[in-house]
């Protein structure tokens, strides 16, 4: 909390001996707790959900993640397997295009 | 129903909606909608709350079987929120710089709701809203919520310090803003 004067900041007996005396500081403080105390109670203050979220949420339940873990699994495996044969398909296209302009490129 | 049977009872819940029962998640989301919505509503005002906390109870639907109960599930729950709420925000930012409405009170009555201290939570509630995102989601879970700063950073993915100096601007302003009132 930011104390009006400074010197209520100070570490020990000064800063100690101010606030004691200080009337702005004092109520800084006051309002400080008060503040304090208002946001903790809002922890138990519940605002009542729209009428339709229940049913909004019921309807749209999709599958759960995990229920079939394997197949999850599996559809990773083989996608990962089928872009590996891909890139490995490209590049050989590739290199072998390469090879047949480099062997029929024009002499001299 | 005790407060222990309660919590036995929500441990079922919780074990049968692990395993897929609709049922029992629906009875989850009876128990937890209005706590979910009302931080929602905290961390990034009307507008958003009830897509923040429909979103996150999806989110916590999909990730049961993965809970493992080493935190309470209300606290689960909680931390689904905060990074729902962080994500959505972001993305609304993105197409719209709105400030977030101020007028979002309490509509339960209760005994509690008397004397100066609903004076002073209407007057945060407004107050709260003028906070830039960042600060106030560091203020709701620290000041309000009661997180420790270590999880309030890690759930924002912010560093501590971050967290510290936001919290420290955060209620310097909050209370600059009560002062400027009438």
């Amino acid at each position: 909390m930011t104390l009006p004067c400074r010197i209520a900041a100070l570490p020990g007996r000064p800063g100690d001996r101010h606030r004691a005396r200080c009337l702005r500081c004092q109520a800084r403080i006051a309002r400080g707790r008060t503040l304090e105390r208002a946001l903790r109670s809002m922890r138990a203050e519940v605002v009542p959900a729209p009428a339709g979220l229940h049913r909004g949420v019921l309807r749209r339940l999709p599958r759960q993640d995990a229920l079939q873990p394997r197949r999850r699994v599996v559809l990773r495996t083989l996608a990962r397997q089928a872009a590996a044969a891909g890139v490995t398909a490209a590049t050989g296209a590739a290199v072998l295009t390469g090879v047949v302009r480099w062997r029929s490129r024009p002499l001299g | 129903m005790t407060g222990r049977e309660v919590e036995r009872d929500e441990r079922d819940l919780v074990e049968r909606a692990r395993s897929g029962d609709r049922d029992a998640f629906a009875d989850l989301v009876w128990r937890h909608q209005d706590a979910v919505y009302t931080l929602a509503l905290r961390l990034v005002g009307p507008d958003l709350a009830a897509d923040v906390a429909q979103e996150s109870l999806i989110r916590a639907w999909r990730a049961l079987p993965r809970f493992r109960g080493e935190a309470a599930f209300s606290t689960w729950l909680h931390r689904i929120t905060v990074n729902t709420a962080w994500t959505l925000r972001k993305r609304a930012a993105r197409h719209a710089a709105e400030p977030i409405d101020d007028d979002f009170a309490d509509q339960r009555p209760g005994p509690e709701r008397a004397g100066e201290l609903v004076d002073v939570r209407a007057a945060l509630r407004r107050a709260l809203a003028r906070l830039t995102d960042g600060q106030r989601a560091v203020l709701v879970l620290r000041d309000v919520y009661g997180w420790s700063t270590a999880e309030t950073a890690h759930e924002l993915g912010i560093t501590r310090t971050t967290a510290k100096v936001r919290l420290h601007r955060a209620r310097r302003r909050l209370a600059e803003i009560l002062e400027e009132r009438p």
